[in-house]
């Protein structure tokens, strides 16, 4: 062996090295978080037992379901839509560790897009994971991408044509959960997914349903409570009643031609009123600085802040930070007057759901205080 | 004179606590048409204001002349929506052009006009301006979201024009004049 | 389908940067290698 050989076999080991720490770091994102369910959980089950098909992928995902055992309403909520947007996941997470169902049922579906979770977004350097200090000390949970894994469903078409609309959409929406309702059975991997949570609404006959979401500040729709129409009046009833305790949201009706987003399809597929509630994340924004946990928890950023004090920059963004508590309480909240709205236009058919933990005092303590 | 003097004070005192918003005002009647101009959502939310007061009032997205027929009063609520156009699939300019068609036939009906802007700094600005103008200067009474009135764009309007005007912290606050601006 | 074929030409690719590292007689070239071969590896094994 010649000297230039050594030197190979030598780079080859610190290459090798380096592969199995860059390895250990992307594997770490399969490792599923762990929730400690309520024991008011009456059952768990999993997506697949919707849709056999996705048994053993990563689009197969934990159900919660709490069954009062009185006759009522059937309420569905979907966290982790989008599993960078990480209020949805943590609000369906504390609802699972703390919610009591005394009349109808609750079904939570922390991790819709169970794919997502397993990888970041490429190129936005956001951290794998997020730590909340909780009753149990330090809780550690992933902070995923907007769409599905590429490992899971790859290439991207050029152009993503939506089924059954034939909408066209950028090519990567087609990983976009969010735009893949209401899907099919034999279609791509994310389509499966969103059918088998159609599946899942027409089979439980789900009554209320909401989608949690999370959006950078510089988005239009922020801090809002957008749904089909049929829910318009529930809905616009919400937000007046928010707008009691102080919580502002805008309300904004479902476009009838904007197709694959849950407040459409499951509205026009389904019997449900479907609401998606979103929150402002500066982690998921444009103008952020360093994307670590601490801006994914804290919601801190010196960029925002500057914006904020701009007149000519529009964004949501309270110059005081958009803790990751805070975006947690808004969704619980609205979560909560959206459902007494619906039992108060239905009072026949009402849900009754208890022990969800109020908006000031997830503010004021911190959303750990409610995880176990 | 004591006693007169004390019957002064109450007098005054009463005119002191007397909400502003019932300073008015000729009553409105029912039944109301409620339409949007600029196509945003806070028209539902104006409706539910309404059904929250018992009015009698039937909101029309994009209500032409021929819907102003049935009612006795016209409630615009002005706010640009791009989501809202886009779902509607028409321009701004075609929803301009409605908002005057519906404007002109109330005016020929003699109908009167309020005007319910409720959807605070988002519903203000260069897009959304134009049709807030065109409605509140064709209005005689408007009850606004103070937060869309920071530059004093609606008080302008109402000093200039004489028009009615009730200023309200939160859109459920709207409830109360809006109710006492209705005959029952 | 389309996803194997970029598997194996990702297994090619590395395959012949590999072959290249042992005849390649300047060290920084085959550092240069090296760092190419990190997310070819990654790829092939599925791990990113």
């Amino acid at each position: 062996m010649e000297k230039h050989h050594y030197i190979a076999v030598v780079f080859l080991l610190a290459g090798g090295i380096l592969s199995a720490i860059a390895s250990k770091d992307f594997l770490s994102m399969r490792d599923a978080d762990i929730l400690h369910p309520s024991q008011f959980v009456t059952t768990t089950g999993m997506l697949s037992d919707y849709l056999p098909e996705i048994k053993g992928t990563y689009g197969d995902t934990k159900v919660y379901y709490f069954n009062s055992g009185n006759p009522g309403a059937t309420v569905i909520l979907l966290g982790g839509t989008h599993p960078n947007e990480p209020a949805g996941f943590i609000a369906a997470a504390v609802l699972v560790e703390n919610a009591q169902v005394t009349k109808g049922r609750l079904i939570v579906i922390p991790q819709s897009c169970a794919s997502g979770f397993t990888a970041t977004d490429p190129l936005e350097a956001c951290p794998t994971h997020f730590t909340i200090n909780t009753q149990s000390g330090p809780r550690t949970f992933r902070y995923g991408a907007r769409g599905g894994n590429p490992l899971h469903q790859w290439p991207d078409p050029l152009v993503y044509r939506h089924y059954p609309s034939g909408q066209q959409l950028s090519g990567m929406e087609s990983r976009n959960l969010n735009r893949s309702y209401p899907g099919r059975v034999d279609g791509s991997f994310m389509e499966r997914n969103g059918f088998a949570i159609v599946q899942l609404i027409k089979k439980e006959n789900v009554d209320v349903a909401f989608d949690l979401h999370e959006a950078a500040p510089e988005v239009m729709i922020i801090n809002a409570i957008i749904t089909h129409e049929k829910g318009s009046d529930i809905a616009a009833n919400a937000v007046l009643n928010l707008e009691f305790e102080d919580l502002q949201y805008s309300l904004e009706i479902s476009p009838k031609n904007f197709h694959g987003l849950s407040h459409r399809e499951w509205g026009d597929s389904t019997m449900t009123f479907a609401f998606l509630m979103e929150t402002s994340n500066p982690s998921q924004g444009r103008l952020r600085g360093v994307t670590s946990e601490a801006l994914v928890v804290e919601g801190n950023d010196p960029f925002y802040k500057t914006a904020s004090k701009l007149d000519n920059v529009r964004i949501t963004y309270d110059s005081s930070g958009e803790p990751l508590s805070l975006r947690v309480a808004r969704h619980l909240q609205g979560f909560k007057r959206l459902v007494e709205s619906y039992n108060e236009a239905h009072p026949e058919n009402s849900a009754i759901i208890e022990n969800i933990p109020e908006y000031n005092a997830v503010v004021s303590d911190g959303v750990g205080k409610y995880l176990k | 004179m004591k006693f007169i003097r004390v019957l002064v004070m109450i007098a005054f005192g009463a005119l002191l606590i007397t909400p502003l918003y019932s300073q008015s005002k000729e009553k409105f009647e029912q039944p109301i048409l409620i339409t949007s101009a600029g196509q945003s959502a806070d028209v539902t939310m104006a409706a539910m204001l309404c059904k929250k007061v018992n009015l009698n009032a039937k909101a029309v997205n994009r209500a032409t002349a021929a819907d102003v027929k049935d009612a006795k009063t016209l409630m615009i609520v002005p706010g640009f929506s791009s989501k809202g156009l886009g779902a509607a699939g028409i321009s701004r300019e075609q929803e301009m052009d409605r908002v005057k068609e519906v404007i002109a036939a109330a005016q020929k009906q003699k109908m009167r006009i309020i005007v319910l802007h409720i959807g605070g700094k988002p519903r203000r600005g260069q897009q959304s301006d134009d049709f807030n103008k065109l409605c509140a200067e064709a209005s005689q009474y408007m009850i606004v979201v103070k937060q869309g009135n920071d530059d004093n764009f609606f008080s302008d309007i109402a000093a200039a024009k004489k028009i009615g005007l009730d200023l309200v912290e939160k859109i459920a606050e709207a409830a109360k004049p809006l109710e006492a601006s209705f005959t029952k | 389908m389309l996803f194997y074929t970029y598997i194996i030409i990702a297994a090619l690719v590395a395959s012949i940067i590999l072959t290249e590292l042992f005849r390649e007689k300047s060290w920084r070239n085959q550092l240069a290698m090296v760092i190419i071969l990190i997310p070819l590896l990654l790829r092939i094994f599925q791990i990113k």
